[in-house]
């Protein structure tokens, strides 16, 4: 049958994650650091961060999803390589152990970023003084 | 895009566009190690933030981000 205009020209939902694809954080410290390695000659890593209320439907522009109650607590981590996606779930339960785990892969793969030569060092711990 | 020159600018303006609407907000890294670039957009799809590194500063804009 024919659609209705109405329908052909409404938005969609709100988008809301797929929560099985959702690695745990483990997993995905081991895999973004794939990534990183994978584009170490060439390419780009991407990584997302933001808040996340824990939805796993989508938002109907109508009306709300029954039974849902936005968490306050959890953050949603995504990474890419243009090709390879992977995401995970951060609630602030474990965010001290993962923040530690996730700060020490960056620093570690993030490693061609350019030395602060010693003299802007200085100078800038002058100004602080 | 506007595009801030130092850390200190970028994170206030980061850290208001989060406070504006946190579920809008997000922030983005691309780290290009062939560059040796990594560039950081924070936005809430209206408005967009851009800092560029290619000197390293300790990360504590992870931490940052993270602890917002």
């Amino acid at each position: 049958g024919l659609y209705s205009w109405e329908t052909v020209t409404q938005l969609p939902a709100t988008y809301a994650p797929k929560a099985k694809s959702h690695r745990p954080d483990c997993k995905f410290l081991t895999e973004l650091t794939r990534l990183f390695q994978k584009c170490r000659l060439s390419g780009s890593v991407f990584i997302t961060l933001k808040k996340y209320d824990g939805r796993t439907k989508p938002i109907p522009r109508k009306g709300s999803v029954e039974g849902f109650e936005p968490s306050d607590n959890k953050c949603l981590l995504r990474a890419t390589d243009g090709k390879k996606k992977i995401s995970t779930v951060v609630s602030s339960k474990e965010v001290n152990k993962f923040q530690m785990a996730y700060s020490n892969l960056l620093r570690a793969n993030m490693d061609g970023l350019k030395k602060r030569d010693k003299k802007s060092k200085s100078k800038k711990s002058k100004a602080a003084q | 895009m506007p595009q801030y020159q130092t850390w200190e600018e970028f994170s206030r303006a980061a850290e208001k566009l989060y406070l504006a609407d946190p579920m809008k907000a997000r922030v983005v890294l691309k780290y290009r190690h062939s560059d040796g670039s990594l560039c950081i957009k924070v936005t809430d799809d209206l408005v967009q933030w851009h800092f560029k590194y290619y000197k390293i500063l300790n990360l504590r804009n992870v931490i940052g981000n993270l602890e917002t």
